[in-house]
């Protein structure tokens, strides 16, 4: 198809006064090739399978190490938005949360003298629990794609482009022929699994612009402390002493992000 | 400027004619779509079910994997473990030790939970299709 193609528009591309045997304009049938094989619009930026970015295309490396999310808001003229600082390759991200919370100990009393001799014994008080949490990652699982973006302006689109095609964009707005597709904004895209509903959202509230989104969790451990035998009968009045039981204790760690690194860009849907 | 008319329409044909290439998106081309399936000339990309897409600039990095993929609407957890000693202060108390067990014993008390979460991110699945 190819061959014949080129012989094609070489004989389109000669001159009218040249005669038979005049070598075509190589430039109009070169530039006749791309407009036969690429139409999306300038600015666009994609996911590439392969080595190497199209023709006219480039390697996109404000997109390098960050996963690209359908911008929220509005458009700000000339703004890129990036949150978090890029994944190295094959970078499973961690990160880890600190926690705090109150444990209050009951108080018992026993028929005897608080004072003497026997420490074993805990006070009843209030104490603070406190700790780091180990750190793991978010365990979303993704593919590296090569990323590249369109340099040229929009050539005539000698071939038509699907339909529902989503394609982001370094740009300000969404070109002719595309609009922009509301449920996807502010989410991170996901490669639909096998047998299940295409466009069904779920997961958190959508990102607004550059948003890192934070989480915690809910921390209940059940601290028993040992008991100690003491020869007093339980009763007034020597009191204050922490009593033997099992402590649960319900609190949220404090928040921190999952830190996968993003960047919000125009996304389209070809209309 | 007949030629380039006469260009154009034997290219327009050309395109229509050509089964796998048949739109204007370049080969090798990885996108989401807004449907049920891959169009014509397309077909599925067969690493992206239930993962994200990570931009890489070097094709060192590229189709290389990381995780296990997301089941459908699977909203991922993560689990950490926090842990900890606290220690429970000392009260002295006029009696021997004996046989009423009814106090907690002052010193370290360790403690550790897991705690479960998710990322809190939001998601879409979407059909992902590569232009072969």
């Amino acid at each position: 198809m190819r061959v014949w193609l080129v012989c094609v528009l070489a004989c389109a591309a000669c001159d009218d006064d040249a005669g038979v045997g005049v070598a075509p304009d190589l430039a109009t049938a070169d530039l006749a090739v791309k407009l036969s094989q690429d139409a999306v619009p300038g600015g666009a930026v994609s996911f590439v399978r392969g080595a190497y970015c199209p023709d006219d295309w480039e390697l996109y490396h404000a997109a390098r190490g960050r996963f690209l999310v359908p911008r929220a808001g509005g458009f700000d003229a000339g703004a890129v938005t990036a949150s978090g600082t890029p994944l190295t390759a094959s970078e499973d991200r961690v990160h880890d949360h600190a926690f705090s919370a109150p444990l209050a100990l009951d108080a018992t009393s026993f028929v005897g003298v608080a004072g003497g001799g026997n420490g074993s014994p805990a006070e009843a008080r209030t104490l603070t629990l406190s700790a780091t949490a180990n750190r793991v990652s978010a365990g979303l699982p993704y593919v590296q794609l090569l990323v590249c973006k369109k340099t040229t302006v929009s050539p005539p689109a000698s071939r038509p482009l699907p339909a529902g095609l989503l394609q982001f964009f370094d740009a300000e707005a969404c070109p002719s022929g595309w609009s922009r597709p509301d449920p996807l904004r502010g989410r991170h895209l996901v490669g639909l699994p096998a047998g299940a509903s295409p466009g069904a959202t779920f997961g958190g509230a959508p990102l607004s612009v550059g948003e890192e989104r934070l989480h915690s969790h809910d921390v209940t451990p059940t601290l028993t402390p040992a008991s100690t035998g003491i020869a007093l009968a339980s009763g007034c009045c020597g009191g204050g002493y922490a009593a033997h039981k099992s402590y649960n204790v319900a609190a949220s760690s404090q928040v921190a992000a999952a830190g996968l690194p993003t960047l919000h860009l125009l996304m389209c849907r070809k209309d | 400027m007949w030629r380039r008319l006469a260009l154009l329409a034997v290219l327009a044909a050309t395109a229509t004619a050509s089964g796998d290439s048949a739109d204007g998106v370049p080969r090798g081309v990885v996108a989401f779509f807004d449907g049920g399936g891959c169009p014509p000339g397309w077909m599925p990309a067969a690493d992206l079910p239930g993962r994200l897409v990570l931009a890489v600039t070097s094709d060192v990095y590229a189709g290389v994997k990381v995780g296990t993929p997301l089941a459908d609407r699977e909203d991922r957890t993560h689990a950490h473990t926090f842990a900890g000693t606290v220690n429970l202060p000392s009260k002295n108390i006029a009696g021997a030790a004996g046989g009423n067990h009814s106090a907690a014993a002052a010193g370290d008390l360790a403690w550790s939970v897991e705690a479960p979460a998710s990322s809190g991110l939001p998601f879409i699945q979407l059909v992902a299709c590569e232009k072969p």
